[in-house]
């Protein structure tokens, strides 16, 4: 009884330690870990009931009375340590001993960390192992070092899967969201200047709202159907943008416009409509998306020439599409600019029935325009729109041009006036408007190009730049001869002293 | 105050007077010399490969402090990990194993004494060590001031909180160490019971990358190697040292109770 | 002095000592005798405060061992049976230690480790290491400890084990000295030791206490007169029958003895010298005539029995 006892008393020992460690590391809640504490704690009282007398001297004796009250002694010296380390985790307090500062923000991030008077926290959508991580979590660390209203987070993008969608991250995109309780904004950045950004975007933007323009037979942002807008929008929605229609036709371009976007337009827009967009440009520092489709004239190729992109007249054809499972009519994009649009862009995009956008020669003054997206160079630009509708497309030396091609740019003008943080005019012109759409918009980076360019128009701030900060540097370079010395120095004549010493004593006191 | 000046030189002594203080030293720096030396010689090469490819942007980011020193200081720490159980592993135990523990217990010591002073002994040894670990920056800096190429020297400021973080790491493992060599009479036992407790709080630290929210962030300030590395840095922040110091007052609490329990027990 | 109250203790199942109890007064010098594994390191080890007892209480100089340790602590010097010696550390450097460890003023430590060195004969070894002394010199560095600082009180447990004979003849006599001024407990498994230094004995056996007397007491219990060992140069049985047979005693003859026989007296009447003359007469050659001494062994066995018949 007594053996069979003790026995079931270690067993249960050890399932109640393995069912702890089980229910500790366990991702999700399950009932194995709790009936394995269970079936212990029975085997213990059975212990306990097979070891009865035994049980009853433990308790009655003076060194339980004792180990308890030094189990007390220790538990309540474990509180009183954890409170100190607790207080210590939430006033942080530090001193930076290096001669550049480098882990310090710089005087803007502080100024702007002094603006911030409700809770803001960041999400940043990083693996443990990323490059960014270290470094970001410094910043965080920083941050919220400045101001404890600012808090931080690590999502591990591989596990939370699910908070990926609910946050609407994507591999391309950016990856960490600031949220305060009314806003959010995204930074695409992970330095000290793309976190100070998106807090100012947080703290003092309104609230975003994109006007989808309606009545020359752009998409519908309603419809569901393949060709429709509906889960573009909706993505649009979820990164914390307002989105709606407009008629400008009959409506005046309403104040909370963050940006215009004029989604494959099929007719001509009247010449009032054209100086409406062009006037709310101008005036009010507007932004504009523009998606064109190939052979149709939509009347707002002279505002576009103004600011220094030509539509091309001609229709992208791409064999090597066919190689990806779509036609030769759909061409693919694999190679981006270094615009803030298509940073860091990995993955192919399609555009299905396109035509090139480019920067004109000579661009307007104060304007920049950038090419965002160009073709692979097998595809070409074919000028005899008719073959195409003949099924006979080929290359025709001379009159069309060989790829890479231009399907999308950026344009970006100032007021000559303008100070150097003001806003500036933004617009984005793409040669196709099916590439967003339902069907489209999920194939490969097709969704994020979007919401790139719609997060790269809406964005209004002030923004503010700060150099990033580096330690000076520091270098050394020996003779071969010194680095001799340092070698035998480390490796032999150092560690031999020590030794020898050690000898040295063993035969001194060997004597004694 | 008399009993623990007593008591630390009597084990001062023991450290110091035997070979085993220049024997530990003797490994350690054997260890240390050779992270160095494989950290600084690749610092060398790519300086040099900068250099020849002429990427002066890339040699701007050479640094000596961020890219030498810190990561031996990194490296170092985990070093103590396997060193500090073999200097604290007698402390206590030899005690019990030579009975005289017994000359110890019935003589007007107190425990605190006792342990206090056997402690501050250890970190006579661990600050030896640490200081063994300046010896490499400064035979460095007797170096490359010929030639024009190297820039820059290594800042000290940084240099001096990194060894202050490593002497603390170390203190507050000794702290472990002590407390696992008084459970035991065994010197080995004890070794391998410190060792134990050191690793248990380190694996804290690879638990946290697979947790999430403030679990995570728990586990990644209990992780007793994540401490050191703001003080490589250059950067003192109080948690930090509050840290330490919870673990080392937690540890010689501990043993204080340990050593007391004989007592009663 | 020390007074002693139902001390038990047990080792997880084993009993050590249970309801020991007795005094020691001041300038008492007491031996505790006991064959191995009597309890008497138990004992000991509870008076100094190096373990508590189970239950029962130890009072030294009026302080509870258990609620005022360092107060007793101060008052003790003890040398445990392994003698707590740091092998690493010089001699000197050892008393060095223990003369601070036990609050000896800074200035008195080096006449006060002379004065133990001197009285304990290690002086010419003061300057070597522990790890290299022999046994019985160990054991002197051990008896050195325990008296540095001048403790009231001593407590040796087996002091002269492992030392030679001159050895134990000059530590008995180092103990005799000590006891003028102090109270001392030394335990020994050695009758005659405790005859030699002790004028107090206490026995124990098997954890329990057989005898707390005085050393005279002890002495007579251990040589009975009731019992005679005779030796002749020419042995033989007819002898022993006539002593039978003329005295009225009885005799036996134990394995181990060829040219002799024992006598045991029944009645209180004292025969000796009759039968001495009588067999010197016979011409036998007497060559020994002695009363019977006991082993320590046997003093137990009579302690125990004459217990339980009482
Ligand atoms: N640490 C221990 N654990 C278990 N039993 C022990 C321990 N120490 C002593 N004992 C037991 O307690 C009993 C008394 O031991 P103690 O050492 O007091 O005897 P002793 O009289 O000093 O004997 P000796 O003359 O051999 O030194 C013995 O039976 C012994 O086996
Ligand atoms: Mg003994």
């Amino acid at each position: 009884m007594k053996k069979i006892g003790n026995i079931a008393g270690i067993i249960g020992l050890f399932g109640l330690i393995i069912g702890l460690f089980l229910f500790l590391i366990q991702p999700e809640t399950t009932a194995l870990p709790l009936v394995i504490m269970a079936a212990s704690l029975v085997l213990i009282i059975f212990y306990a009931f097979a070891n009865f007398q035994d049980v009853k001297s433990f308790f009655a004796a003076r060194s339980t009375r004792y180990g308890t009250n030094m189990l007390l002694l220790v538990i309540v010296t474990l509180a009183i340590i954890a409170v100190i380390n607790y207080i210590a985790v939430r006033h942080p307090y530090k001193f930076d001993l290096n001669q550049d500062k480098i882990y310090s923000l710089s005087d803007q991030t502080l100024k702007v960390l002094k603006t911030i008077k409700s809770e803001v926290r960041a999400y940043a959508f990083y693996p443990p192992d990323a490059p960014e991580t270290e470094r970001l979590r410094d910043l965080f660390e920083n941050y919220k070092y400045h101001n404890n209203l600012f808090s931080y987070e690590f999502i591990d993008p591989v596990k939370n899967p699910e908070r990926v969608n609910a946050f609407a991250i994507t591999s391309t995109g950016p990856r960490i969201v600031l949220k305060s309780a009314e806003r959010e904004s995204r930074v695409k950045d992970p330095t000290e200047e793309g976190l100070t950004n998106g807090l100012i975007a947080v703290v003092k933007a309104d609230k975003k709202k994109i006007y989808f323009v309606t009545g020359h037979g752009e998409w519908d942002i309603d419809s569901k159907e393949e060709t429709g807008y509906a889960i573009t929008a909706d993505a649009i929605r979820k990164e914390g943008i307002e989105v709606a229609k407009i008629n400008i036709g009959t409506d005046r371009i309403p104040q909370d416009a963050s940006a215009l976007i004029i989604a494959g337009p099929k007719k001509l827009f009247l010449p009032e409509e054209v100086k409406a967009i062009g006037d709310y440009l101008q005036e009010r520092m507007g932004r504009l998306i523009v998606m064109l489709e190939p052979e149709i004239k939509t009347g707002l190729e002279g505002l576009l020439l103004d600011y220094g992109v030509n539509p091309g007249n001609d229709f992208i054809v791409d064999p090597m599409s066919r190689a990806f499972g779509m036609g030769a009519s759909i061409p693919l994009v694999a190679q981006y600019s270094d615009h803030e649009i298509t940073k860091g862009f990995e993955v192919a995009t399609f555009y299905p029935t396109a035509r090139t956008v480019s920067p004109v020669q000579t661009v307007p003054p104060g304007t920049s325009v950038k090419t965002i997206a160009s073709t692979t160079p097998s595809s070409w630009a074919e000028t005899d729109l008719e073959s195409i509708k003949k099924g006979e497309v080929s290359f025709t030396e001379g009159a069309d041009t060989k790829g890479p091609l231009s399907i999308a740019v950026a344009v970006s003008r100032k007021h000559a006036s303008a100070s150097e943080n003001s806003p500036d005019i933004r617009i984005v012109v793409f040669g196709d408007s099916e590439f967003a759409n339902n069907k489209f918009r999920p194939y490969s980076g097709n969704g994020d190009m979007f919401n790139n360019s719609v997060n790269w128009v809406t964005q209004r701030e002030d923004l503010i730049s700060i150099r990033p900060k580096k330690r000076a540097s520091s270098r050394i370079f020996l003779t071969q001869q010194e680095a001799n010395i340092v070698k035998y120095t480390t490796m032999i004549a150092i560690p031999l002293v020590f030794f020898a010493g050690a000898v040295v004593l063993t035969f001194i006191r060997r004597r004694k | 105050m008399r009993n623990i000046l007593a008591i630390f030189k009597k084990e001062f002594k023991i450290y110091f007077d035997t070979p085993v203080a220049y024997v530990i030293f003797g490994i350690f720096s054997l260890i240390s010399g050779y992270f160095f030396l494989q950290i600084f010689s690749y610092f060398q090469r790519q300086s040099l490969q900068f250099l020849q490819y002429q990427a002066p942007q890339m040699l701007e980011h050479m640094n000596l402090n961020d890219m030498v020193m810190r990561p031996l200081f990194l490296n170092i720490n985990v070093f103590f990990l396997l060193m500090i159980p073999v200097i604290t592993m007698r402390l206590i135990a030899d005690e019990k194993r030579l009975k005289t523990y017994e000359l110890l217990m019935t003589t007007p010591v107190s425990t605190w004494q006792i342990v206090i002073g056997k402690y501050l002994a250890s970190l006579s040894v661990i600050l030896a060590m640490v200081l063994i670990v300046f010896i490499y920056p400064i035979l460095l800096s007797f170096f490359g001031s010929e030639g024009g190429l190297s820039t820059g020297s290594i800042e000290w400021m940084p240099l001096i909180t990194s060894g202050l973080g490593l002497f603390l790491a170390g203190a507050a493992f000794a702290a472990l160490g002590i407390f696992a060599s008084s459970l035991t009479e065994s010197q080995i036992i004890s070794a391998i019971v410190a060792f134990g407790l050191l690793l248990l709080f380190w694996v804290i630290g690879w638990a946290s990358a697979g947790a999430e929210g403030v679990l995570k962030e728990v586990l990644r300030y209990l992780s007793i190697l994540e401490h050191l590395d703001q003080f490589t840095k250059g950067l003192i922040e109080i948690k930090d040292v509050i840290y330490y110091f919870s673990v080392i007052f937690f540890g010689l609490f501990l043993t204080q109770q340990s050593v007391s329990s004989q007592r009663w027990r | 002095m020390i007074e002693v109250k139902g001390l038990t203790k047990f080792y997880k199942q084993i009993r050590a000592i249970e309801d020991v109890s007795f005094t020691v007064e001041k300038g008492d010098i007491v031996g505790f005798l006991g064959p191995n594994g009597a309890g008497k390191t138990t004992t000991m080890k509870i008076i100094t405060g190096f373990m508590p007892p189970d239950s029962g209480t130890a009072k030294v100089a009026g302080f509870d061992v258990f609620e005022n340790p360092m107060e007793v602590k101060r008052r003790i010097g003890y040398l445990p049976e392994n003698p707590p010696l740091y092998n690493d550390m010089t001699v000197n450097d050892y008393l060095r230690f223990v003369a601070e460890i036990k609050g000896i003023e800074s200035k008195k430590i080096g006449e006060e480790t002379d004065r133990v060195s001197e009285s304990c004969g290690i002086k010419e070894v003061r300057k070597r290491l522990i790890a290299h002394l022999s046994k019985g010199f160990r054991q002197r560095v051990g008896i050195a400890q325990a008296i540095l600082g001048n403790p009231e009180i001593v407590i040796f447990d087996e002091p002269t084990i492992g030392l030679d004979p001159n050895q134990v003849f000059e530590v008995r006599s180092l103990i005799k000295e000590l006891a003028r001024e102090k109270t001392i407990i030394l335990s020994t498994h050695i009758l005659p030791e405790v005859e030699m230094t002790c004028r107090k004995v206490i026995v124990i056996h098997k954890g329990h206490i057989v005898a707390k007397e005085h050393i005279e007491d002890l002495l007579r219990r251990r040589t009975k007169i009731s019992e005679m060992t005779v030796r002749v140069k020419r042995f033989s049985i007819e002898l022993m029958k006539q002593i039978k047979d003329r005295f009225d005693v009885k005799v036996n003859q134990p394995p181990e003895m060829d040219n002799g026989f024992n006598i045991i007296f029944e009645s209180p009447e004292d025969k000796r010298e009759e039968i001495a003359k009588y067999i010197v007469d016979s011409g036998f050659g007497l060559l020994e005539f002695r009363p019977v001494t006991l082993s320590l062994e046997d003093v137990f066995r009579e302690l125990t029995t004459e217990e339980k018949t009482a």
